[in-house]
């Protein structure tokens, strides 16, 4: 069920609980305990994959084409709104580092509503050329800042596009330990498991996301085009 | 902190300050300032901002040691920049990935690519510099040398 680009309702995915195809409609699993580190959270449930609205899609495609100027990198990205309307915006902030970027919320207007933060890990051949880059753990970590309110965020990265979503379970954490405590421990994850790592820079970044996602159960997906799929995070 | 901690501090204009640090690479030495907002005198060993000004100085001692193709001694040099820097430089807003350059960084040094490795940190130190600059806008008037230099 893909939604026409020109629709006025695009969607930024299918309801949480449907397949893609929507035939194979299931309620989101029950909470469980989680860690004694970290919050309570929901068990593990079989992969879902969704659909990008293509507003999105063009955004991160759009940013990713900007994102190696001559040669060099530059990180590029930018916010997704919905409108009044109902309608969604991909609106483009401004890339000024090849090792950073920042979210232009101040580009949402009264009435309107974040849905999404993204931006781009480019590496030039320069800096080995690397692809694949997950997040950071900085990326991760901010989301447990209350000056960081968008509930899903985007990472493209050669082809490849990386999404983290906030669960009730990771806002109850927060909630519970503080924005200071739990961005703290989030960072302190993520180096860790990098450290202890084997493989790839790209494997062990991976790892290492993949790692922050479990303890502190943020959702998390990849995949590439206008299609994710959920990543089994105990793996 | 840095090895070597070489700090003045003069009066400015009206309200503002120069705190001012040398360090030191072997027999060579680079000055970096920052021009700090304040009323009252910034205070003597640690003033205000002064971890900015040695961070500036180290990444100015790293650039000529990459102009030099001394790749080993300027990731030396851009690591003690991103140290004396420490942790906390950029607003919330910002999705920092200097620490996934730097990383990258240490991925390049294995593969023994001194160069790429080189360049690297000193950019993930030179973007840091600027992130703190944004982050203390309302008391970091003015960095020298520019960090575009």
């Amino acid at each position: 069920m893909r939604t026409p680009p020109d629709q006025n309702l695009p969607l930024l995915r299918l309801p949480r609980w449907a397949s893609r195809s929507g035939r194979e409609s299931r309620p989101p699993a029950p909470p469980a305990s989680g860690p004694p580190s970290g919050p309570a959270g929901p068990a593990p449930t079989p992969a879902r994959t969704f659909t990008l609205a293509p507003q999105l899609k063009q955004g991160l495609q759009t940013a990713w084409g900007n994102s190696l100027p001559g040669g060099n990198a530059l990180e590029q990205g930018g916010i997704l709104v919905q409108k009044a309307d109902h309608t969604y915006e991909w609106r483009a902030g401004v890339g000024t580092s090849g090792g950073s970027f920042a979210a232009n919320y101040g580009d949402l207007k009264t009435g309107e509503t974040l849905v999404a933060t993204a931006h781009t890990h480019p590496y030039s051949a320069a800096e080995g050329g690397y692809t694949d880059v997950a997040f950071s753990g900085g990326d991760l970590a901010n989301m447990a800042l209350a000056s960081r309110p968008e509930d899903s965020k985007f990472v493209q990265s050669g082809n490849t596009v990386f999404m983290v979503e906030k669960t009730q379970a990771f806002k109850d954490y927060v909630a519970a330990k503080g924005e200071n405590v739990a961005h703290t421990a989030m960072i302190n994850t993520w180096n860790t498991t990098f450290a202890a790592a084997t493989g790839t820079f790209t494997e062990r970044v991976e790892a290492a996301a993949k790692a922050v996602c479990k303890e502190y159960h943020l959702e998390y997906y990849r995949g590439s085009g206008d299609t994710l799929t959920q990543v089994d995070v105990s793996k | 902190m840095a090895e070597v901690k070489d700090v003045t501090v003069e009066a400015r204009s009206a309200g503002t300050w120069a705190v001012r640090v040398t360090r030191q690479d072997e027999s060579r030495s680079k000055d970096a300032a920052v021009i700090v907002r304040s009323e009252r005198k910034p205070s003597l060993p640690d003033p205000v901002h002064v971890r900015l000004a040695g961070a500036r100085a180290w990444l100015a001692l790293a650039k000529d040691r990459v102009a030099e193709k001394e790749w080993g001694a300027a990731i030396e040099l851009a690591r003690k920049g991103l140290v004396e820097l420490g942790q906390e430089y950029a607003r919330p807003q910002v999705d920092d990935d200097t620490e996934l350059k730097a990383l990258a960084a240490e991925d390049q040094i294995k593969q023994g690519r001194l160069e790429n490795a080189a360049r690297m940190l000193a950019g993930a130190l030179s973007t840091r510099i600027v992130c703190y600059v944004d982050l203390h806008n309302d008391t970091v008037v003015e960095v020298s040398p520019p960090v575009q230099d």
